[in-house]
C-alpha cells in the first residue's frame, strides 16, 4: 500500500489531451469531500464529447460512493452523447470496489492507458 | 579651488621641490668627501657610529630644508655656498647664545646665514655687541629694552615691541620698550584677522615696512584711533626660531628712516638673534607666559591623544615671499588613522601635496592653505575623499574642519561612513516594515519625520519638519478627533498612547481601500520639573494586518455558521434514522432471532445514508434488508427513506429480492435520482429454513456455522441508480439451526488507507473467534474488533439466527 492514509482525502485531477478523446488523470483520495475537482473536470471534459473518456485511475488510493456515483454519472451522460467512459489501472482497493458494485461490468477497465484503444463501432 | 591651473601649479610646484631634492642628493653624492669628513665629526662629537651620524646629518637636512652637503661644509667650518642662505635656512637650534652665529667674517665657525655678505663692518660690530648684550636679558621687557639700547637706538629707533604667536594665530604683546604704558595695555593681545603691520609680518613671513603715518592710513584704514608704536616709520619682522614662525616684533622710528640694503640685513640678522632670545627667556619664565610651542609640550599631546577624532598639526610652509604654499605634518595624535590607513609614523615630517594629492585636486587643500595665510576656521561639510596611495584607490566619506593653530593649521576629521551605513541600514528597515519615526519638541511648530513617514503619509519628500495642520490634512477626516484626541493624552501625561487612522483618500464603506495606520507616541518628561520635553513615537502602516484580521472575522463566523447549520443537520438525520430504525417490524417470528447495532458516523456531517430493515411480512415471511446510499446528511437521509418505504411497499406485494432490486433501480434509473445506492436485500422463509437474497452492488453477507465462517459469493447485481438496464441475480442460502447470517454496510470493514480484503478478513476473524452463542454478544464483539464506530461512516450491522 502506497497510499497515506489520511482523515480528509485529498484529490488532483489533470486533464490531457489523447488519441482517441481525454486523459484525466486523478491522484490522491476521492471521497465526499474531495469529488469537487474531479466533478469540475468531468464536466469540462464531457462538454467537448469526447469519442471516449480515460478515467486513468492508477493515483486513486480510495474511492467512497460519491466517487463512484460521479463516474457512473458521468458514463450515462457520456454515453447519451455517444461516448464512452474507461478506468485504467485501478489500485486492488478500487478494483474490489468496482468489483463488489458490479461497476466493473459497466466501465470498461484496462491495465494501462496505451491498452485503451478505439471504440468499437457502434458500442 | 576648481580652477585647473590652479591645481597643476601645486602639483608642478611638488614635482619642481621634489626635483630639487633629487638634484641634491647627486650633488651630495658628488661631494661624498665633505660628508664622510663631517661624519668623522659627528661620530666622534655625538658617540655614535658612522651610520648615525649620516642619519642625523640627513635628518638636519630634511628638518631644516637644507642640502647635505651644506650641513656637512657647516659642520667643518667650510664657507656655506651662496645659495645657501636664506630666510629660511637656519638649521634647528636650541635657545641660547652659543649657536648664534656671530658676524665675524673668517672664523672657523658655521657661517651665520644672512643674503650675500654680511653686515658691514659697523652693523657687524654693532651685531656682535647686541649678540653679548641679548645673551644677558632676563625677560622680555629686558630683552626690549637690550635691542633698543645696544642694536637699535644707532639706527635711530625709538620704539620696541615684541610679540609671540598665540596657537590661534593671534599675537600675544610681551615685551616693550619705549611704548606708552597705555598702549601696551590696550594692545596685548591682537586678533589674528586685525590688519595691522604686526599681523601682517607674522602672516606672510616678511618684513613690512611703512614709512609714513599717511601711508599707514591708507594701507590699514580700518585702523582707528593711535598705533601701537609711536612715530612716523614704522616696521614689523617675522621672527622665526629655526623655520618655525614664533612671533613679529615691531620698530618705530620718529622721523622717515630708509634702510638701504646693508641695514635691511642688519635688521634681519638681529631678528634672528632677538628670536633665539625671546625663547630662551620665555622658556626660562615658562609660567608667566605659557608654552611657547604647545605642539611640543607633553600635556598637549596627552590632550589630543584623548581626542577619539584624529588630530595633525600642520606647520605653514612659506616661499621667501612669505607665501603658504604647503603645509607639513609636524605632529599627529593617537587616533590618527588616515584613509589609507596610515598612522602618525607614517606620515609625520611629510607634506600635505605629497601625502593627500587627492586634496589638492579637490581643493581642500587649498581651503587648509587660506587657513594658515588668513586664519580663518574652516568647517567642511560631509563630503567624499578619494586618495591614491601606494596603487590603491581610498575612498571615504567624511567631515574635516581646520583651525588656525600658531603658524600654520590644526586639522581633524571624522570618518562618516559607519554612521552612512546605519542611517542606510535603518532607512532600509523602515521602508521594508512600513514603519516611520517622528518627534517633537516642546515648543517647535513643526513636528521632525522620518523620509518613510513622509513616504506612509503620501507627504512630498523634504528634511524639513512637517507642520501639524499638515499631517491632520493626511488623515481621513473622521479619523482626525481620535489622533487629536491622543495627542491630548499624551501631552496630559498618559504616555504612551496610541491612535489608529486611515489615510484621506479616496473610498469608504464596504470597498474602503484606504490604508489604515497606527501611530505610538511617548513622551520625554523633564527630570527636574515632570513637564514634557519632546514627544517622539511611530507610525506603522497596519493595512495588512487590519485585512487579514477582517478576513479572520469573516471566515470565523462563516465557520461557525457551518459548524451550527451541520449541528442542525446532524440532529435532524439522526431523528430520521431514530424515526425510520424505530417503525413497527411486525408480529414476532418465532425460533427467528434478530439483533441490529447501527452506529452513526463519529464525525458530525458524515452521518446518513445507512439503513436497514427487519419486516415480518404477512405471509410469514421476513424482509431482511440493509442498505447504504451515497454521501451524506440529509439529502442521504432522504434517500434512503425513499428507498426503505418502496421496498417495504413492494416487498407487501411478494416480489423476490431480485425483483424488488429491478424495480427500485428502474425507479431510481428513471428519477434520475442523484444518489447511488448498495442494497442487500433477503426474504427468510422460516418454513422451509432458506435466505433467498439478492444484491446490489453490497458487500456479500457473512454465514457461520460451527465455527465455519465465510463470505458468501457476489451473485450479478450493479448498483443501483448506474443504468437501467442492469439485472440482478438471486441466491438462496439454506438457514439450518444455529447458522449466523450477518448483514453489514461497508462503515462496518473499510477503512480510509486500508485494503477492503483485509477489512473483510478481520470481520470472518472476528466471527470465527467467537464460541459463546448469544447473538447479541456476537455483534458486539464484531464492532469492538473492526474498531467500530466508524468516524467517516455510519456503520450496520444486522445479525440473524433461525433456531
Amino acid at each position: 500500500m502506497d497510499a497515506h492514509p489520511t482523515e480528509t482525502g485529498e484529490l488532483t485531477v489533470s486533464a490531457r489531451p489523447w488519441v482517441y478523446g481525454i486523459v484525466l488523470t486523478l491522484e490522491g483520495e476521492l471521497d465526499h469531500d474531495s469529488a469537487g475537482p474531479l466533478r469540475e473536470a468531468l464536466d469540462e471534459a464531457l462538454r467537448q464529447s469526447p469519442e471516449q473518456l480515460v478515467v486513468d485511475c492508477s493515483g486513486l488510493a480510495f474511492c467512497d460512493s460519491t466517487g463512484l456515483n460521479l463516474l457512473l454519472r458521468a458514463r450515462l451522460t457520456a454515453e447519451a452523447a455517444g461516448g464512452r467512459i474507461v478506468l485504467t489501472g485501478p489500485s486492488p482497493i478500487v478494483a474490489r470496489m468496482l468489483e463488489i458494485t458490479g461497476a466493473q461490468d459497466v466501465f470498461q477497465v484496462f491495465a494501462t492507458v496505451e491498452q485503451v484503444t478505439a471504440a468499437p463501432d457502434g458500442d | 579651488m576648481s580652477d585647473d591651473s590652479v591645481d597643476r601649479a601645486v602639483l608642478q610646484a611638488t614635482v619642481d621641490r621634489l626635483r630639487a631634492e633629487v638634484d641634491g642628493l647627486r650633488a651630495a653624492m658628488r661631494t661624498r668627501g665633505v660628508i664622510e669628513q663631517a661624519k668623522g665629526l659627528l661620530t666622534q662629537r655625538l658617540s655614535c657610529t658612522p651610520d648615525q651620524a649620516f642619519e642625523e646629518l640627513v635628518r638636519r637636512s630634511r628638518d631644516s630644508n637644507r642640502k647635505v652637503v651644506e650641513l656637512a661644509a657647516e659642520l667643518l667650518g667650510v664657507a656655506a655656498p651662496p645659495e645657501a642662505a636664506s630666510t629660511e635656512a637656519e638649521p634647528e637650534s636650541p635657545p641660547g647664545p652659543e649657536p648664534v652665529p656671530p658676524p665675524a667674517t673668517g672664523a672657523a665657525r658655521p657661517q651665520p646665514p644672512s643674503d650675500g655678505p654680511p653686515p658691514a663692518e659697523g652693523f657687524a660690530a654693532r651685531y656682535h655687541l647686541a649678540a653679548s648684550a641679548l645673551a644677558s636679558a632676563d625677560g622680555p621687557d629686558d630683552l626690549a629694552r637690550l635691542l633698543h639700547q645696544y642694536a637699535l637706538s644707532p639706527l635711530g629707533a625709538a620704539a620696541v615691541v615684541l610679540a609671540l604667536l598665540e596657537p590661534d594665530g593671534a599675537l600675544r604683546l610681551v615685551g616693550s620698550h619705549g611704548v606708552p604704558a597705555h598702549q601696551v595695555s590696550q594692545w596685548q593681545r591682537i586678533p589674528p584677522r586685525t590688519a595691522v603691520p604686526l599681523t601682517e609680518a607674522a602672516r606672510l613671513g616678511t618684513t613690512v615696512w611703512v614709512h609714513s603715518r599717511e601711508e599707514f592710513a591708507v594701507r590699514y584704514p580700518d585702523l582707528t584711533g593711535e598705533d601701537l608704536i609711536p612715530g612716523r616709520t614704522v616696521c614689523a619682522v617675522p621672527l622665526r626660531s629655526g623655520q618655525r614662525l614664533i612671533g613679529a616684533m615691531k620698530l618705530g622710528w620718529p622721523e622717515d628712516f630708509r634702510p638701504d640694503a646693508a641695514a635691511t640685513r642688519y635688521l634681519s640678522a638681529l631678528a634672528r638673534l632677538t628670536a633665539a632670545q625671546l625663547v630662551r627667556v620665555v622658556s626660562a619664565d615658562a609660567e608667566g607666559f605659557g608654552p611657547l610651542e604647545p605642539a611640543t609640550e607633553p600635556w598637549f599631546r596627552a590632550v589630543l591623544d584623548a581626542l577619539l577624532d584624529p588630530v595633525l598639526i600642520l606647520a605653514a610652509v612659506r616661499e621667501p615671499t612669505g607665501k603658504v604654499v604647503d603645509l607639513r605634518v609636524e605632529h599627529a595624535n593617537a587616533a590618527t588613522v588616515d584613509m589609507a590607513d596610515r598612522t602618525g609614523e607614517d606620515i609625520v615630517g611629510h607634506r600635505v601635496t605629497e601625502l593627500y594629492p587627492g586634496m589638492v585636486a579637490s581643493g581642500t587643500f587649498q581651503q587648509l592653505l587660506d587657513v594658515a595665510a588668513t586664519g580663518t576656521p574652516y568647517e567642511g561639510q560631509i563630503e567624499q575623499f578619494i586618495e591614491v596611495v601606494g596603487g590603491r584607490v581610498h575612498a571615504s566619506c567624511m567631515k574635516l574642519n581646520a583651525t588656525p593653530f600658531l603658524d600654520g593649521v590644526l586639522v581633524s576629521w571624522r570618518t562618516h561612513d559607519e554612521q552612512e551605513r546605519r542611517e542606510t541600514q535603518l532607512a532600509q528597515a523602515q521602508r521594508l516594515a512600513r514603519l516611520g519615526t517622528w518627534s517633537w519638541q516642546a515648543g517647535a511648530g513643526r513636528i521632525a519625520c522620518s523620509p518613510e513617514l513622509r513616504r506612509l503619509l503620501r507627504l512630498p519628500e523634504g528634511s524639513e519638519g512637517l507642520e501639524p495642520g499638515i499631517v491632520l490634512a493626511a488623515i481621513a477626516p473622521e479619523d482626525r478627533d481620535e489622533v487629536r484626541a491622543a495627542a491630548a493624552r499624551v501631552l496630559a501625561g498618559q504616555s504612551p498612547a496610541t491612535a489608529e487612522f486611515r489615510l484621506a483618500g479616496l473610498g469608504s464603506g464596504a470597498g474602503d481601500t484606504r490604508r489604515s495606520l497606527r501611530a505610538m507616541a511617548e513622551t520625554v518628561p523633564d527630570t527636574a520639573s515632570g513637564g514634557v520635553v519632546a514627544v517622539r513615537g511611530v507610525v506603522q502602516d497596519v493595512t495588512a494586518w487590519r485585512r487579514t484580521e477582517q478576513a479572520l472575522t469573516s471566515t470565523r463566523s462563516q465557520l461557525a455558521e457551518q459548524r451550527r447549520k451541520t449541528a442542525i443537520e446532524h440532529r435532524a438525520v439522526q431523528a430520521l434514522q431514530h424515526a425510520l430504525m424505530d417503525v413497527p417490524r411486525g408480529p414476532h417470528e418465532p425460533g427467528l432471532e434478530v439483533a441490529v447495532r447501527y452506529l452513526p458516523a463519529e464525525r458530525e456531517g458524515k452521518v446518513g445514508g445507512d439503513w436497514y430493515d427487519v419486516l415480518t411480512l404477512p405471509n410469514g415471511a421476513v424482509l431482511v434488508v440493509v442498505g447504504d446510499v451515497s454521501g451524506h446528511g440529509l439529502r442521504a437521509a432522504a434517500g434512503m427513506a425513499q428507498l426503505r418505504h418502496a421496498l417495504r411497499g413492494m416487498a407487501y406485494t411478494g416480489l423476490p429480492p431480485q425483483e424488488m432490486l429491478r424495480r427500485l433501480n428502474g425507479m431510481l434509473c428513471h428519477e434520475r435520482s442523484e444518489y447511488i445506492a448498495t442494497v442487500v436485500c433477503g426474504l427468510l422463509d422460516p418454513a422451509v429454513r432458506t435466505l433467498t437474497w439478492a444484491r446490489a452492488g453490497h458487500l456479500p453477507p457473512v454465514v457461520a456455522l460451527d465455527g465455519s465462517v465465510r463470505l458468501l459469493g457476489l451473485p450479478d447485481g450493479l448498483v443501483l441508480g448506474a443504468a437501467p438496464a442492469a439485472r440482478y441475480q438471486t441466491a438462496e442460502l439454506p438457514l439450518p439451526p444455529g447458522r449466523t447470517v450477518l448483514l453489514y454496510t461497508d462503515g462496518l470493514v473499510e477503512r480510509r488507507g486500508d485494503d477492503l480484503g483485509s477489512g473483510l478478513d478481520r470481520l470472518l476473524r472476528a466471527v470465527e473467534e467467537y464460541r459463546a452463542a448469544e447473538l447479541e454478544g456476537c455483534l458486539d464483539h464484531v464492532l469492538r474488533r473492526l474498531g467500530a464506530p466508524n468516524p467517516q461512516d455510519d456503520t450496520c450491522l444486522v445479525g440473524l439466527r433461525l433456531h
